[in-house]
This record gives structure tokens, sequence and C-alpha cells, in this order.
């Protein structure tokens, strides 16, 4: 009996003196997307690092707001905090969902990004021609999208139609089966398609290159500017300052690590979005905090 | 050697999905996601196709037999299942459907490998205008359900679109019967939909009519690959129609099944040669449904696009230029899980035959109140446990209420209510705007 006790007793405080800091990593986005890859990626690195990992991902942005407010403030929880996610709560028109923000004290990383143009089989020249026609798939928001291509049609004379559809899949699909000339949408999508054997050839954006030589800027003749940046940021709530740092040093080294599983779920390579480790955490936080309320503008104005 | 154990790991995976209601592909591909990190991504890709083919096997058993819908493309089989007890011929309808699905699946196999290059072309069904035709036709058919009077059908079909339109759409600027309450903001869940609105209908109805009902013990017979001759036509009809419906985006196999379902009770009006179409529609449309991610790496179910993330990890693209390779592996299991999933679904047939034995009333409600458990353990999953048990239990008298009623096209256009007011926005921002 003395000896199951003594056991008992080793075994209980052996688990507990062994066993790494508890974090929960906290999916705000869909249970089949991009986020839900990185979410579980970074699980399995934060649990090679040696903490004990809870990955816990609700389904959407409004069941991980509701979750998060019931985690106990001790609790460390590391989570993604997305443009696209927090500008429906942050527009002010989804009640009890949030949004989510960013702030210097709890963001570990953050990258940038922002949408492409690509066609199945043409070139940028139709895009901006005087006097030409073709129709254009875009996501959603209508909001966003559709001063731009009116801008376009103004500066460059053109008479662009642009199709809305329901998700970035629809849109790619819609580009492959001929329903469309070109698309826009975002990095990750535009290596899908040049897999399917489309051409992606300009950046919408008015900032940082990430991908192609040219932005949409620069080949239209217009004076606009046209600029559809938006971030992504990965936040490390209820811990102290200390632990974010370390947090901020482990995420650097697992992106120069090829054998990561963030990095394998990136591509496996250099990851195709822009993380900025060399810019400030004020300026990342801009990053995300800014978009968000950009794309929560246009929500608000497709109302 | 991890081929096979690919192929194996689908089967099981997919016989339980088969078996239990709900927990269909996304589920079992949710719990396999720690095993599929150890997989390489081809060999997941295989033991996607052999679990997808095989919830189609094994869930039309529980389907005719208990009428159970494992997932939404058993929900003809539920139906015409009650009737086939009550002519006596659901061991017939078991036999010949495991039978329709192998021959269905070689058919697809064979045309695909065949056509080969050709199947980069695949992309050009999903014009708008080809997908709202192959919806709407769906819809014309269910309008003219002879079980139901037609204004029967049209109030099923409204209320179908009202159940399926809750939530918030679009640009976020449509908010449609969520009264400001977060759970709603994403729509109805599927599960307690089902129960309630379908199952428990029919289950009232079954335990109505049980005396009515003589079941044959299941016998397994070689005779039944020569006698299904007969029904052969059917058959093919759902082959093709199957191939086609697993094109659908959302619903895949399932509008498949309902495609063919339809189309043969207006030709045949025959309830075992429409179970026999269904179900061989639903084989061949669990292939053509992963045609498009192995192609040009456009997942069109939840399912698929979970799978896409997983083989993400593993910094695997789907390419338009090698495709071909992982489309014959896929082949091979899929003709490998058919003809175990014949030496799986007749001996289950036999043992679950053995149920009716049992006191009928008692039977169905201890399946009830088992399927009542599973929908509040799937809302878990899904941290909505209670909500998932609220939706049920404010749904539950409508059911009732609709006992007397064959509810498929209200479910039918609960789950393709959005899918089909987008493909009209799009059409209409296409050729009207």
């Amino acid at each position: 009996m003395k000896n199951i006790i003594t056991l008992l007793t080793f075994i209980f405080f052996s688990t507990n003196v062994f066993a790494g800091e508890k974090i929960i990593v906290l999916n705000t986005a869909s249970n089949n997307g991009t986020m839900f890859s990185q979410s579980t990626a970074y699980s399995e690195d934060f649990k090679t690092l040696g903490y004990e990992v809870e990955f816990v991902s609700p389904g959407n942005a409004c069941k991980a707001w509701a979750y998060l407010q019931k985690v106990p403030s001790t609790q460390p929880i590391f989570i993604n905090i997305d443009a696209y996610g927090q500008a429906k709560p942050a527009s002010g028109l989804l009640e009890n969902c949030g949004p989510i923000l960013v702030s210097k004290k709890d963001l570990v990383a953050a990258y940038l990004d922002h949408f492409h143009v690509c066609t199945i089989n043409g070139s940028a020249d139709r895009l901006f021609a005087n006097g030409s026609s073709v129709k254009i798939g875009t996501n959603k928001p209508g909001g966003f999208w559709q001063p731009m291509i009116d801008n376009i049609n103004l500066e460059n004379k053109t008479k662009h139609k642009r199709i809305q559809y329901g998700g970035s899949g629809d849109t790619r699909k819609a580009l492959l089966s001929g329903e469309v000339d070109y698309v826009v949408l975002s990095t990750r999508h535009t290596y899908k398609l040049e897999n399917a054997g489309a051409t992606c050839f300009a950046e919408f954006t008015d900032s940082k290159k990430i991908k192609y030589d040219y932005t949409v800027n620069e080949l239209s003749a217009g004076k606009n500017k046209f600029d559809s940046s938006f971030a992504t940021g990965w936040s490390l709530f209820n811990a102290d300052t200390k632990m974010v740092k370390t947090f901020r040093e482990n995420i650097k080294k697992l992106f120069a690590d090829n054998n990561s599983n963030i990095i394998k779920a990136l591509g496996g390579k250099t990851p195709i979005n822009y993380y900025g480790w060399s810019e400030s955490i004020g300026t990342r936080v801009q990053w995300v905090n800014g978009s968000i309320k950009t794309w929560a503008k246009a929500i608000k104005a497709a109302q | 050697m991890d081929f096979i154990i690919a192929i194996l790991l689908g089967i099981i995976a997919g016989t339980f999905a088969g078996l239990l209601p709900g927990v269909g592909a996304t589920v079992s591909v949710l719990i396999l996601f720690p095993i599929f990190l150890t997989f390489d991504p081809i060999n997941i890709i295989v033991c996607f196709v052999s679990l997808y083919s095989m919830t189609q096997y094994v869930g039309s058993v529980p389907a005719l037999l208990i009428g159970v819908p494992g997932e939404a493309s058993s929900l003809p089989a539920v139906v015409e299942g009650q009737k086939l007890k009550v002519q006596n011929k659901i061991s017939d309808a078991i036999a010949y459907t495991a039978i329709g699905s192998l021959l269905g699946s070689i058919i697809v196999v064979g045309l695909t490998l065949i056509g080969g290059p050709l199947i980069e072309n695949i992309a050009k069904i999903y014009r708008t205008p080809v997908q709202t035709i192959l919806i709407f036709l769906v819809l014309i058919m269910m309008l003219f359900y002879k079980e139901n009077k037609t204004s029967q059908n049209i109030f099923l079909i409204s209320f179908g679109y009202i159940l399926g339109m809750i939530g918030i759409h679009g640009d976020l600027n449509r908010e449609f019967l969520t009264f400001g309450n977060p759970n709603l903001y994403f729509g109805l869940p599927v599960f307690p939909v089902i129960l309630s609105l379908f199952v428990f209908p029919l289950f009232l109805k079954t335990v109505e009519t049980s005396n009515n009902i003589k079941i044959t013990p299941f016998k397994i017979k070689l005779t039944y690959f020569i006698t299904f001759f007969k029904h052969i036509t059917s058959s093919l009809r759902g082959t093709v129609l199957g191939f086609i419906g697993g094109f659908c985006p959302g619903m895949t196999h399932a509008f498949s099944s309902q495609l063919a379902y339809n189309t043969e009770k207006i030709v045949t009006k025959d309830s075992l040669k429409s179970v026999i179409s269904s179900e061989t529609a639903n084989n061949a449309g669990a292939f053509s449904a992963i045609l498009p991610l192995i192609v040009l790496g456009i997942p069109i179910s939840s399912s698929e696009a979970l799978l896409l993330a997983i083989l993400e990890t593993k910094s695997f693209a789907f390419s338009i230029n090698d495709f071909l390779p992982i489309l014959q592996k896929s082949a091979i299991a899929l003709l490998i899980v058919n003809v175990i999933g014949i030496m799986i679904a007749w001996p289950l047939a036999k043992h679950l035959c053995k149920i009716f034995l049992c006191n009928q009333k008692m039977l169905y409600s201890i399946l009830f109140l088992l399927l009542v458990c599973l929908n509040y353990y799937i809302g878990t999953l899904y941290y909505s446990g209670n909500f998932y048990m609220i939706v049920l239990l404010s749904l539950l008298p409508i059911g009732y209420l609709l006992k007397k009623l064959n509810t498929m096209p209200l479910i039918f256009c609960f789950i393709i209510s959005n899918y089909s007011i987008e493909l009209l926005w799009i059409s209409y921002q296409l050729y009207l705007k």
C-alpha cells in the first residue's frame, strides 16, 4: 500500500514538475482554411518547444471571441487576428463578436499581404487599354472592390464589369472556367491559380511589392492610388512581458528553420507574405489594426 | 505498404463514418488529422478517397434497414427503404445497391483514366449557368413529388429555404432571422435540422406502419450478381447522373443521389430502381467530387477544404501538370475499396436485419435517443452542444406536424438555399446588370 501511495505521489509531482507551461492556441477562423492549418502548425511547434498546448478551434470569429471571454486572465493564449475575421465585428454590424485587436504589449508576429491580378490567357494590357471591356471576378466585400473598379474605368476609360463571388475558391473557379477574364486574389490563391495554369502579374498595392515586379498603380494611367493591403497578427494574451519576448524570439527562430511545422504550412520555403521582422512592433501593430479598420469601413460602406 | 495502410485506414474510418449519422467525411478527417501528419501527401489523398467512398457503401445499409441516414446522400435510401420494407424487397435493395455502387465506380474510374488529359477541362462545368441549371432542375422535379400534394411541396420548399437562409449573408448587410443571436449568425447546423425534420417524422411513420413490415433475413447470395442485370439501366443512369452531380460545390455526392433519384422517380416510378440509381450515383459522385481538387486544386466540399489545409502543412500543392499519378493511385484505391465494400456491407446487413426481431417501438425509441445524444456530441465538437440541442428541441414539434409528409424537399432546399441564391446573384451580375 505504502509503495502504491509513494508511486502515485511521484507520478503526481513528476507530471506537474516536468510538464511545460500550458498555453492555449485559439484559431479564430474556420476549421477548413489557411488559418486552421497555420494554427495547428504553431501548436505542433510549441509542443516541440516544450509547452503543454491545448488547441481550440471553435469554427468562426464569433465563437472564438465568446471562448476568449471565458479564459482566465492568468492563462496565456496564442491567437490569430486577421483583418477579414475582425473587420466584420469592427464594422459594428456584428454584435457580441469582438473585435479582437492587437497591441504593442501582446503582438508576437504579423504579416502583410495584398491582392494580385490574375488571368487565364490574357495579359495586363486589356485591363488598362482605353475602351476595353472585361469581366473582373472579386471576392467580398463589394464596398471595397467596386470603388476600385470604378476608378480604373474612370481613369483609363475602360468599361469593366465586376462580378462578386462568395469566396476565394469560387473566384478561382470562375477564372479557370472562363466565366471571367481577370480575378483579384491574395498571394496564397495566386500560387494555386498559377499551379492550375493561370498567370498572375500585378500587385494591388501602393506600398511594399511582395511577389511581382509591377503594381497596378504603375500600369494604370490614372492618378488614383490603389491599395488592397491587409495584415494578420498573432498575439499572446494574458502573458507577461518576458513570455511575450520569448515567443517573439521563438517564432523568429521557427521561421528560420525549414523543418518547422509553420514553415511547412506556409509552403516549405521563405514565407510568401511579408513578415517584416526588422520592422518595429509599433509598425506591425499598425498593419493589423489599420487593415481591420480599412476593411471594416469597406464593409460598412457596402451597407 | 504505406499505400495499403492508407486504404485500410480509410476503410475503417469510412465504415464508422457511414454507420454513425452526422459523422461524415469532415468530422472523420478532423479525427484523423494527427495520423495524416505522419503520411506522405499522396497517401493522405488515397486514404481520403477510400474513406469518402466507404461512407457511401456502408451508409446505405442503416439508411435502408433502420431509416437512419449516415450522410445527406442517403436521404433517398431512407425514404424508399420504408416502402421497400413493406414490399419485403429490402434484401434485394441492399444487394443491388452494393452491386450498382461497384459497377458505377468501375465505370467512372475507367472513363476517368481513359479520358486522362481531357479531365483538365472539368473547370468548364463550373460556369454559373451550368450549375444553376443543374440545381434548379432538381428543384423543379421536387415540386412534383408524388408523395405530397404540389401545394405541400411548395410549402416544404419555401420552409426549407427560410431555414437555410437564417444567418448573415453577403457583405453583412443582409441579416435574416438571427435576432442578434451570434449562434445564428452562421446559420442553423445541418444535423439537428435533419434529425428533427426528416428522421423524426420518418421514425413516427415507420412505427405507425410497423405491423405491415415483414423482413426476410438477408442472405448473401452470388445469384444477386446475375439478377442485378434486370436493373442495369437504372444503375447506368445513376452512374452518369451521379458523375455529373458530384461536381456540384457544397453538395457533391448528396446532389448526385438527389439528381439520380428524382430522375428515376420520373422515368420508372419504382422504389427499388430509384434506390439502386441513387446509391449508384452517390458512389460515382464521390469520385467525381474529388476530381476538381486533384486536377485544379479546388476543394468543393468542407471535407476537401480541410484535406487541402492538411496537405498544405505538408508543403504539397496540386498542379495541373502532374495530376495523373495521383488520379491513378486514387482510382486503384477506389476499386479496392469497392470490392471490400461489398464484403463489409453484406454481412453488416445480415446482422442488422436481426434488429427487426425486436419490438419496433422500443427499437426506434432507443435509436432516436441515441441520435439525440449524438446530436449533443457533434455540437460539442464545435463548442455548441447546447445550441444543437436547442435547435433540435425547437424543431421537433414541427417535425411531428409534418409526419404525414415526405420532407425531403424541405431538407434539400435547406441545404442548397444559400448556394442557389448565390448562383442567381452571380447570373444577374453576369448577364443582366
